[in-house]
């Protein structure tokens, strides 16, 4: 899986066949996007197992619904509305206090030998992983969209049908709830 | 900040934004922070669908394309065209 955002190939003939019915270019269309939709809501959800029940209902959905696409905005844009409305509605009535970020970052406790504090790739990445799990979700959701997967400002907004300035101010709060986590892992920005 | 981050500040707006970075003590390192962090985190997009490794397999393709097969969709056009 590349780093790319998702692909911004030209997929109008296939939606065009989707929409008329055309269940193969629907399929063509799971192999576009479904890699990319199942990374976004892996972490948005809390396990990997709900992760493939979100992303297989989204695209259920989507052909469900997709006579209703209105051609003039990106599928793309449109199934990740779906996926990231599925995933909300999976986990905000039964989301538990979420724990400090703080707290996701000290348990659990570790019994192995505590190797020597270092940058290391493993333990950047492992850091970065549970400061963003401990997001809450309307912060998540940004981060996730716009700095993990690389979406512009404009289409992860549109995604989670916001105004680009409510977008940018949970975006920014994600931030530096994130940083702050991982201050430990980033030394270059210790010097405050 | 998240404007300058994005890169969506004016010129002149930018030129402003740097010289008070450039002066700030709180400003100047968050930014610095928040460019690191955003560097990182583009970088763990590789794990994306996998992140706690538990899905070492990859591609969700093939799961979707099935649960699609055997979820009857209400768009009775489609049903039975896909071999």
């Amino acid at each position: 899986m590349s780093q790319e955002s998702p692909p911004r190939v030209d997929d109008g003939a296939l939606v065009a066949r989707a929409r008329a019915g055309d269940r193969l270019a629907f399929e063509e269309l799971v192999r576009l996007y479904a890699d990319r939709l199942h990374a976004v809501v892996r972490r948005l959800v809390d396990d990997q197992h709900e992760a493939e029940e979100v992303t297989q209902e989204a695209f259920l959905r989507a052909w469900r619904g997709i006579a209703k696409f209105k051609a003039d905005s990106q599928f793309f844009t449109w199934l990740y509305r779906i996926g990231v409305n599925e995933a909300h509605r999976r986990t905000s009535h039964r989301r538990a206090p979420v724990a400090s970020l703080e707290e996701q970052l000290v348990e659990p406790a570790d019994t192995r030998p505590e190797p020597p504090r270092r940058l290391e790739q493993d333990d950047l990445r492992h850091a970065l992983e549970r400061a963003v799990q401990g997001l809450k979700p309307d912060q998540r959701a940004p981060l996730v969209l716009r700095d993990i997967e690389g979406l512009s400002t404009a289409e992860a907004a549109a995604i989670l049908d916001l105004g680009e300035a409510a977008f940018k101010s949970r975006l920014h709060r994600a931030r530096l709830a994130v940083r702050d986590a991982v201050r430990d892992y980033l030394p270059e920005d210790s010097e405050r | 900040m998240p404007d300058a981050l994005d890169g969506t500040l004016t010129p002149r707006q930018r030129a402003r934004f740097a010289q008070h970075v450039d002066e700030c003590p709180e400003c100047g390192p968050m930014l610095r922070g928040l460019i690191r962090l955003r560097a990182v985190l583009r970088s763990i997009a590789t794990d994306a669908s996998d992140p706690d490794g538990s899905n070492p397999d990859g591609s969700i393709v093939p799961a979707v394309l099935e649960y699609l097969r055997t979820h009857p969709s209400e768009r009775s056009p489609m049903a039975g065209r896909s071999p």
